[in-house]
């Protein structure tokens, strides 16, 4: 037994996850060889700096009575085996808690984006940007141009080609706060910001004949969802009268497809 | 029936899981690098617990369970590059260089009391701590600052036991040399090479860093 590997298994050894018969012959090493005896101190000296640097983290003050509130919200149980991502149903507004750790949804109505050369069918590359632009609409966190749920739309009319109808959330509680117009892959697009108990949620909505190629769709809720990853960002895309409706936001995967497909748009 | 059996459900649940919250937090804390996010992950996890706590096979260890579930949901909300594992079992799968770092210095770091050199160290930890790749911040949290066994963290982590040891060596190892080194730059230690044969080239020893070991070991 080398002084080499006792150093390579000291912290093992401290652990006391050796087998025994290695653990012993380890300790017999270590009585007779002062330097593995110095190398056994500064092991353990540098485990109490470290325990005492960052170890005895006390939880804040809030974050129980927070949890608690959550479990209040909380569906009591799922049935075992359940897929717990593709439930969405009859969700009042208390029980988005746990759902929304997210706080707000920003909806972008994107501007007449045609996609150049082929009318019923973009490669990847021309699909791509479309996303790389809703994520980074998001990103950039712009302040709204109009705060007031109540002007958005008039707000629009004379900006866009389109009439915009923000898209409502009756299962989520999900609240518009503001919207923005936007440039879009070169194309004017409307930015509608929500606010889903504290985070924000970007929606994309952009107009075309088609549904966003070179995506995924999945059928969800009644609803056709299309859906692409981009950047880390998960980007479901709805579509209703040749608009595209794309949301995103710092929201986990389920969330977003959740938000995507109870989105009441149109009606 | 519903009612009383959720409500039984509910109070066994915070009776089993609430007091692991501390460690929950302090977990998240070290995975998410924001208290903010580390309250949301909190949060999380305790939900998905509780919806999956008929899950829980009684008699095991339910911190090891909770913080099973917390890791989990981390990776899967907040980890957006998977290649980060790649990259870590590749080029710095080495071994990592064993016996470079000076006794002097060691030693130095060994019998490091005073309070303000104790100070230093901590934040130096903090900081090596939050600089590690996240597999091997993960472990180190859950085996020293949650004293997991090696079974426990593998499982929560969903790799072999040797992996975990390997893994932990390195962690511990690279925190450890980060820290001499910045012991050394700090004069809270000197950093003379071990080797007598060039004792001409041994660095000046700083005057301030002599004093403040004389303090820190009297």
């Amino acid at each position: 037994m080398t002084c080499g590997f006792i150093r390579r298994h000291l912290g093992t050894f401290l652990d006391g996850e050796l087998d025994p018969t290695t653990q012993i012959e380890l300790e017999r090493h270590i009585q007779g060889c002062a330097r593995c005896q110095e190398q056994l101190e500064f092991e353990r000296a540098y485990r109490d700096h470290f325990r005492q640097a960052v170890g005895g983290v006390r939880a804040p003050a809030g974050l129980e009575a927070r949890v608690l509130a959550a479990l209040d919200a909380a569906p009591a149980s799922e049935a075992p085996g359940a897929a717990p991502m593709l439930r969405f149903v009859h969700l009042g507004p208390r029980r988005a808690i746990p759902l929304a750790a997210a706080a707000a949804v920003v909806m972008v109505v994107l501007g007449s984006v045609g996609v150049p050369g082929s009318s019923n069918q973009a490669s990847l590359s021309s699909t791509v940007p479309l996303f790389e632009d809703v994520v980074r609409v998001h990103q950039s966190d712009l302040p709204a141009d109009v705060a007031s749920p109540d002007r958005v739309a008039p707000y629009f009319q004379n900006k866009l080609s389109f009439p915009v109808h923000p898209a409502r959330f009756d299962r989520v509680h999900a609240r518009l706060v503001g919207a923005r117009l936007a440039s879009v892959r070169g194309g004017r697009a409307a930015v509608l910001y929500y606010d889903v108990l504290g985070r924000r949620l970007t929606v994309v909505v952009c107009a075309g004949t088609q549904g966003p190629p070179a995506t995924r769709r999945l059928r969800f809720d009644g609803h056709e969802v299309y859906y692409h990853r981009i950047d880390g960002y998960f980007v479901p895309v709805r579509r209703y009268d040749g608009l595209n409706y794309a949301f995103t936001g710092d929201f986990d995967q389920e969330t977003l497809m959740r938000l995507a497909a109870s989105a009441r748009i149109g009606d | 029936m519903r009612k009383a059996t959720k409500d039984a459900k509910r109070r066994a649940f915070e009776q089993e899981a609430l007091p692991h919250l501390d460690a929950l937090y302090g977990t998240a804390l070290r995975l998410t690098r924001s208290p903010a996010e580390a309250e949301d992950l909190v949060q999380d996890s305790l939900l998905k617990a509780f919806r999956f706590f008929d899950q829980f096979q009684p008699g095991s260890n339910m911190k090891a369970w909770l913080l099973k579930i917390e890791t989990n949901t981390f990776i899967n909300r907040y980890r957006r590059v998977v290649r980060e594992r790649k990259v870590f079992d590749g080029a710095l799968a080495d071994p990592v260089g064993e016996g470079v770092m000076s006794r002097a210095a060691m030693r130095g770091l060994t019998h490091a009391t005073a309070e303000a050199d104790r100070r230093l160290l901590a934040a130096e930890i903090q900081r090596a701590l939050d600089a590690l790749p996240e597999e091997h911040r993960t472990m180190i949290v859950l085996a020293d600052i949650e004293e997991l066994s090696y079974r426990e963290v593998a499982d929560v982590v969903g790799c072999p036991i040797g992996t975990v040891m390997s893994r932990l060596h390195r962690a511990r190892r690279s925190m450890q040399e980060h820290l001499v080194e910045q012991a050394i730059q700090f004069g809270i230690v000197d950093g003379e090479p071990d080797v007598a044969a060039n004792d001409g080239d041994a660095p000046p020893v700083s005057l301030e860093a002599y004093r403040r070991r004389k303090e820190a070991a009297g």
